[in-house]
């Protein structure tokens, strides 16, 4: 399954550039565009950690949708 | 990552050149050597060759510059002995590495067995190549970088 998320649409909106919201979860900036391409899926803990910044519920930012396919 | 990871692999590839190199040259120092033990020569000499030492240490040298100035890996004691190539700042790199690790680990079952039988023709060809084992043996490293490099650059493209 596919693990859809608004990342992207919530960084533009809290005018966050890839790198910000990368050093406030300290992840690298590639973690950051993996996960707005859904390309990666985060752990629970920075998946939560991005809800946070964001101060969102987990369900607003990231929900199931379609099918994954494997690299 | 995938440049990083680049330029070390090239570096790994060279630096097995380079010891696949020394190794050929102890090699037939002690053929020189073996000749004064069992066959009880009068002297014996070895050629140590300083061009593979010396790559080597220039090898190690720009690994350890270009790990100090890409990686922004934590310098501690336990992480200096660490592949330059590892790259870990995240759960993310985590992950990749842990992939192109077991798949690593995967392709090696498989290859040392086969590279152990390639070794039992020794007789055959040793009389051609007499050091070709070394090479041989030397293909188990370049399969490990070569599987690593190109997992991580699948998963990063």
């Amino acid at each position: 399954m596919l693990i859809k998320n608004r990342v992207r649409e919530l960084r533009a909106i809290h005018k966050l550039t890839q790198e910000d919201l990368a050093e406030k979860v300290n992840v690298t900036r590639q973690t950051i565009a993996a996960i707005e391409k859904q390309d990666y899926i985060p752990s629970l803990l920075l998946g939560l950690n991005i809800c946070e910044v964001f101060e969102v519920k987990m369900e607003e930012l990231f929900w199931l949708g379609g099918e994954n396919i494997e690299k | 990552m995938k440049n990083n990871s680049t330029v070390m692999t090239i570096i790994n590839i060279l630096a097995i050149l380079c010891v696949g190199w020394l190794a050929t040259a102890f090699y037939k120092g002690n053929e020189s050597f073996a000749d004064f033990i069992w066959n009880q020569t009068e002297e014996f000499s070895v050629e140590i060759p300083l061009v593979p030492f010396i790559a080597i240490g220039l090898l190690g040298a720009m690994s350890y510059i270009l790990m100090k100035k890409l990686s922004k890996r934590k310098k501690t004691f336990k992480s200096f002995f660490l592949p330059p190539e590892f790259s870990e700042q995240d759960e993310r790199e985590r992950a990749i590495t842990a992939r192109a690790c077991r798949n690593s680990y995967i392709f090696l079952t498989y290859f040392v067995p086969l590279i152990v039988l390639v070794l039992a023709f020794e007789p055959v060809y040793e009389r051609i190549f007499p050091s070709l084992s070394i090479w041989i043996v030397l293909l188990i490293p370049l399969v490990q970088y070569l599987s690593y490099y190109f997992t991580i650059r699948r998963q990063e493209s």
